[in-house]
């Protein structure tokens, strides 16, 4: 099948599901407590969006997943580095970083807010906590993966440690590192709106709940709408910058 | 005058978790001449390598001394330039930006460095290319980069681990014949490592045949067909008769490596 074909299939397969959808709920199959045409979520949310009633809560979230996706990656990316520099540091850690994601997370998360009160602190820490790890393991693959004859060439033409590093290392790692910064910063948008979901007093996560728990399904649905949307947005433009970074690799 | 002088060099790998420790290369001390081509052939795991690694100061020997030009080889130097068997090419880099890696690590000016680039990418051959990057050159384009990229540095003394060993038997001719007029234009002294005689006769004024591990100095033969050589040279009755006396030299050494 050629792309366009694909992309073809991939539309009209959308677009029946949404008019399934919309069917389901117009013709009445399906109670308005449970689900609203998706063109009523449309409008609700461009109504949300207009009248400013969420932007409060957009802003929440979005700023505490870009804080723990920042100490994700400054956090992440020397520690990767570290663990590639230090065999003895690989060899103690990795039994622990091969079991940290069969640990969910959330379990602490009434810890922290035990801990930390009832604010942000908890939520951006468990965002962290699930995207931090991305970066480091996917890091340190990436510098694992530097071809030994690349580096033998910077010392061959006697460049510093540091000059290896810079230009040698990081961009032959460069990919592996971009795909952990991938992973860590959708890792930290799931921690935080399923944080704000279980317990919290703002932010996207906490609209849904709290639409849910107050019968109002069609802002429920334009909050969910409003979230997969940009969710995906922010996954396209990451997938076309990994996109270009490996269009020149030869085994890419 | 870049000379390279080796003087007992010995190296034995330390014993780790899985070796009891290898000695690699014994007692090796030859002499490469100012412009000398010379070759290094010998059975695989013979420590050639290793013995490349040592003349271009990325490797210590455990006992023994380099020197070249008359100065103790310490580490890597400013007039020693080496290209790698394995493909080295960097991928994120064009082939001008590949061509003038180490220039611009040394602060050569941007014009300097384009120009430079532009005559050593010329004299490999590889004019037009420029601005491709690696993944959509051959193998073989890929080795002229590297090559070039080295040439760039004006090396007096070029180190070639296998420069052609992972290509194919006529793109490895075609190459070696390059490389032969490469070297009468730029004068400079070449020590070449090879597991192919012809190769190793194609090329040089001396082949130097390694015995299996740990490597020692069987035997140095000459190589006395006139230059400029062309690809000419296979099938004439001198360079089979140096071919012979090659492979005699090295049967054994390749059987018993096999042994192993």
């Amino acid at each position: 099948m050629n792309t366009r074909h694909v992309h073809a299939a991939q539309g009209l397969g959308l677009a029946a599901f949404v008019s399934s959808l919309e069917y389901l709920a117009r013709s009445g199959a399906v109670g308005r407590i449970t689900l609203v045409p998706p063109s009523e979520m449309g409008t609700t949310l461009v109504n949300l969006l207009v009248s400013g009633e969420i932007t409060g809560d957009i802003w929440q979230t979005f700023s505490v997943v870009l804080g723990a996706f920042s100490l994700a990656v400054l956090v992440g990316i020397p520690a990767g580095w570290a663990l590639w520099q230090s065999a003895e540091l690989k060899e103690i850690l990795d039994p622990f970083i091969i079991t940290y994601y069969a640990i969910p997370v959330f379990v602490f998360y009434p810890l922290l807010l035990v801990v930390f009160g009832f604010n942000r602190l908890p939520i951006l820490l468990i965002a962290f906590a699930m995207g931090v790890v991305a970066v480091v393991i996917n890091t340190a693959n990436g510098f694992e993966a530097v071809d030994q004859v690349y580096l033998d060439v910077g010392r061959a033409v006697r460049l510093s440690r540091y000059q290896r590093f810079r230009h040698i290392a990081l961009p032959a790692a460069l990919p592996y590192v971009f795909t952990g910064l991938k992973l860590g910063f959708i890792y930290s948008l799931i921690g935080v709106i399923a944080s704000e979901f279980i317990l919290a007093g703002s932010g996207l996560g906490y609209l849904v709940s709290n639409y849910y728990t107050t019968f109002n399904t069609a802002k429920m649905y334009a909050v969910m709408l409003f979230v997969v949307i940009v969710s995906v947005a922010i996954n396209q433009t990451l997938l076309r910058i990994e996109g270009r970074l490996y269009q020149h690799r030869v085994n890419a | 005058m870049a000379t390279i002088e080796l003087e007992d060099v010995s190296k034995t790998y330390d014993a780790n978790k899985r070796d009891s420790g290898v000695e690699a290369v014994r007692n090796v001390s030859m002499h490469v001449g100012s412009g000398e081509f010379v070759s290094i052939v010998g059975p695989t795991g013979c420590g050639k390598s290793t013995l490349m690694e040592i003349v271009a100061g990325l490797t210590d020997p455990t006992a023994g001394e380099v020197t070249i030009a008359g100065e103790p080889v310490t580490g890597p130097r400013r007039d020693v330039g080496v290209v790698f068997q394995k493909d080295s090419t960097f991928p994120w880099r064009t082939v001008l930006e590949n061509v003038e890696f180490g220039l611009q690590m040394h602060g050569v000016t941007f014009d300097e460095r384009r120009e430079r680039s532009r005559d050593v990418i010329e004299l490999v051959g590889l004019s037009g290319f420029e601005d491709t990057y690696p993944n959509e050159l051959s193998g073989g384009m890929r080795q002229r980069v590297a090559i070039a990229r080295t040439l760039v540095m004006n090396p007096a003394v070029m180190l070639m681990d296998e420069p052609f060993g992972a290509l194919d038997e006529q793109t490895r001719i075609m190459l070696g014949d390059e490389l032969l007029s490469i070297a009468a234009k730029t004068e400079q002294t070449t020590l070449f490592i090879t597991h192919s005689i012809n190769e190793a006769i194609h090329l040089s004024d001396r082949v130097v045949v390694m015995s299996a591990r740990p490597g020692q100095i069987k035997e140095t033969v000459g190589v006395d067909i006139p230059r400029p050589r062309s690809t000419d040279v296979f099938g004439s009755e001198r360079f089979n008769d140096l071919s012979e006396r090659v492979w005699e030299l090295l049967k054994p050494e390749a059987e018993s490596g096999l042994q192993r």
